[in-house]
């Protein structure tokens, strides 16, 4: 049983945004839209560089280890954890250079009987801010761990 | 061309994305570039011993490409909001695709706001993941 007692406990992070990163990222997705990777085109679309695709976020949580160590102090099996549901808002856009901070926050821990046994389901809430203090991302995740 | 409120049609489908067959090293290039190395993702042996038939992509991936689809459709700096549930696990060699069909429209001040439904099935029509977003959309007559 995932430990209910963390709950609403606040992790902070920072990531410094890089113009590889957001490389490697699109082309492991296969996305060859030149906004994520040619500063020319993304300028000519309206944006001051290239952008940071929509999934982007997942990179800071997991390489900062601020994902793995949440799932860590509530006590889960990593290898039970299913990723159940994920939502994210745009505010503004991030570009390479952008320093971000994350705050996560266990939103909630329930247990529920799913046919296979007892589940635990995690929410987890992220907001992003770039180094100008400007919310530039919020973030929802629902982790299952099945037991 | 990016698309306009007004042509847009509830029910419309407005993305259609068919993805090459989803290979072991794009999974690898995957866990590499967003950091999560869950053996659950990459090792055979461990999905097994969680009940898996091998191992599994990333939903992010499949996020990853849903999210793919939507930014070829409308411009990047229109996308608002996006959710998705994980309804099943893909596995390397599936044909990935991903449509999207408007299933409301609203007005906010000068642009419109177009609500989609998005799904991403595999080859057998088995669905992978399920969702919506939410897109900003410049109205026509703000050109007159």
């Amino acid at each position: 049983m995932a430990d209910k007692t963390k709950t609403g406990k606040k992790y902070s992070f920072t990531w410094l945004v890089e113009r590889g990163k957001i490389r490697e990222l699109v082309e492991a997705i296969g996305d060859n839209n030149p906004i994520y990777r040619d500063a020319k085109v993304a300028r000519q679309q309206g944006y001051k560089d290239i952008i940071a695709p929509p999934t982007f976020a997942t990179v800071p949580i997991l390489w900062t280890g601020t994902l793995l160590q949440i799932l860590g102090d509530i006590g889960t099996k990593f290898e039970r954890l299913m990723h159940a549901e994920e939502s994210y808002e745009y505010v503004k856009e991030i570009f390479p250079g952008d320093i971000l901070t994350g705050i996560m926050e266990i939103k909630g821990i329930t247990e529920k009987k799913g046919e296979s046994g007892a589940l635990d389901f995690i929410q987890l809430k992220t907001t992003y801010a770039n180094q100008c203090n400007e919310v530039v991302l919020k973030e929802e995740m629902l982790i299952v761990e099945r037991k | 061309m990016e698309p306009v409120f007004e042509e847009l049609v509830v029910g419309q489908e407005v993305i259609k994305l068919v993805k090459p067959a989803m290979t072991r090293i794009q999974v690898i290039r995957y866990a590499g570039a967003s950091g999560d190395f869950n053996p659950l993702h990459t090792d055979d042996e461990v999905a097994r011993a969680t009940g898996f038939d091998g191992a599994i992509p990333h939903g992010m991936l499949l996020m990853g490409i849903a999210c793919q689809a939507v930014t070829d459709w409308i411009p990047k700096k229109s996308l608002k909001k996006i959710e998705v549930r994980f309804e099943g696990v893909a596995r390397p060699g599936d044909l990935i695709t991903v449509r999207g069909r408007v299933t409301d429209k609203q007005t906010k001040k000068n642009n419109g706001i177009v609500i989609c439904a998005l799904e991403v099935r595999d080859q057998n029509e088995d669905l992978k993941v399920s969702g919506n977003f939410e897109a900003e959309l410049p109205c026509k007559r703000d050109k007159f």
